[in-house]
């Protein structure tokens, strides 16, 4: 799972980070580096790096932060207002034919994946990290 | 101080033994400013700060290069906060993850990591490299560990439940060992009058003989030659010096002083009809009045 996970991130955004892939039941992937310490004990590992859908890989906003720096295709540069539009949950209006999982960037920060399609990208941003725009 | 006599005399009678000083009790009582750590394990820190400069005014914490006062409590629109680059953090919370100094690729336990900030500071200096072992013994808490830890982009961390006493059977093997003990939270009440409320002496001893267990434990599970770094958010010595004097007597530990660009207010060598090693002045106390922060105690101890 670990080389699938790896092959397509590869294909979808030209890059794949060096990290240890777990995808769980749910299509979820985690991603953690490894540690040789056992604590003998149940342990909870990595971090919520993206989700498997039938299309690609979703990055979340911390998988967008692991590939985005070295990503070749796929990513787009929004401005300032863009991306505060992006962080309160709207979809945005793109003059570009991008269609599929794209990975948005302002600057240095990488603002999580949505779905292009039709001059539209489509907000995934999940509720909780949601900006309130005054 | 009238108003921390009617909410809990025993405290005040209590602590008015260990600091006389008028802006003792008025910083106890006065709300905490707002401070944040910056996450370089997600972009540079002079990007971040010179964009949140755009819009906030901060002021460098002395004791962490990484830590800011800033003028605002408004997470809720800060495109930052959503990001996971900035992580609200009380000042004086960052001292015991920098007395620490983890290096990248180094073992290392947290024995009482939720809710996280100490954690994702430790996984910060060691540049997400090495391995943290971060350890809370109730399952709700581990969750908002969890929770921190997946935003602030941890990659070198595994979480255990477990009581810390658990860790002593793992002897010598970490390089660094973190105990922000559990403790009376005297430190809590400029963020909440709770913790004024809650107090009681009965607490105190309830913590004190949970702490003697856990640094035993933290102090096993140390390698020869690593560092445990001690520390609560508490003023009470039978929480802070005793538990170090208690270490020191149980075992080889040396103290080694700590040696950060902050005030601090001396050691308690004698309190409660209890006396305490003169090597405890190694260690940090911190009141709220020696830099407007939380109170503070932390202790560096050495296995030869």
């Amino acid at each position: 799972m670990n080389k699938k996970v790896k092959k397509r991130l590869i294909e979808q955004y030209g890059y794949a980070p060096d990290l240890v892939f777990e995808v769980k039941p749910n299509r979820r992937v985690y991603a953690y580096k490894p540690c040789s310490f056992n604590p003998r004990a149940y342990t909870e590992k990595g971090i919520y790096f993206g989700k498997i859908e039938s299309d690609g890989i979703r990055l979340t906003i911390e998988g967008a932060f692991l590939v985005g720096p070295k990503a070749k295709k796929n990513i787009i540069e929004v401005s300032k207002e863009e991306a505060k539009l992006w962080l309160a949950g709207m979809d945005l209006k793109i003059n570009k034919e991008l269609n599929g999982w794209i990975i948005l960037k302002w600057g240095e920060y990488y603002l999580g994946c949505g779905k292009a399609k039709g001059g539209t990208i489509k907000n995934y941003v999940p509720k909780e990290r949601r900006i309130n725009l005054k | 101080m009238e108003e921390v006599l009617k909410i809990n005399r025993p405290f005040y009678e209590r602590y008015s033994q260990l600091d006389e000083r008028e802006e003792f009790w008025n910083l106890l009582l006065t709300p905490l400013r707002q401070s944040i750590r910056i996450n370089t394990l997600k972009a540079p820190l002079d990007y971040i700060k010179a964009r949140l400069e755009e819009r906030y005014e901060l002021e460098p914490i002395p004791w962490v290069k990484e830590g800011f006062f800033i003028n605002t409590q408004e997470f809720g629109n800060m495109m930052e906060y959503s990001l996971g680059l900035v992580f609200p953090q009380e000042a004086s919370s960052m001292i015991p993850p920098v007395v620490l100094d983890p290096k990248p690729g180094e073992l290392v336990l947290d024995m009482a990591a939720a809710p996280g900030a100490k954690t994702t500071q430790l996984a910060q200096l060691m540049k997400n490299d090495g391995c943290i072992i971060a350890n809370d013994m109730k399952k709700w808490r581990v969750n908002v560990l969890i929770a921190n830890l997946n935003r602030f982009g941890v990659l070198n961390t595994r979480v255990t439940v477990k009581d810390g006493v658990y860790f002593k059977r793992f002897e010598n093997t970490f390089d660094k060992v973190l105990l922000d003990a559990p403790c009376s939270s005297v430190g809590m009440i400029r963020k909440s009058f709770k913790f004024l409320n809650d107090w009681s002496m009965r607490k105190v001893i309830m913590y004190s003989n949970i702490q003697k267990k856990l640094i035993l434990a933290a102090y096993k599970a140390l390698k020869p030659g690593g560092i445990l770094v001690y520390s609560t958010c508490t003023v009470d010595p039978f929480e802070n010096e005793e538990i170090v004097d208690y270490l020191l007597r149980k075992t080889d530990a040396k103290l080694e002083r700590i040696d950060l660009p902050l005030k601090s207010t001396p050691p308690v060598l004698e309190f409660g009809g209890k006396k305490y090693s003169e090597e405890v002045k190694k260690c940090l106390r911190l009141h709220p009045q020696d830099n407007n922060t939380e109170a503070f105690f932390v202790a560096k101890i050495r296995k030869p």
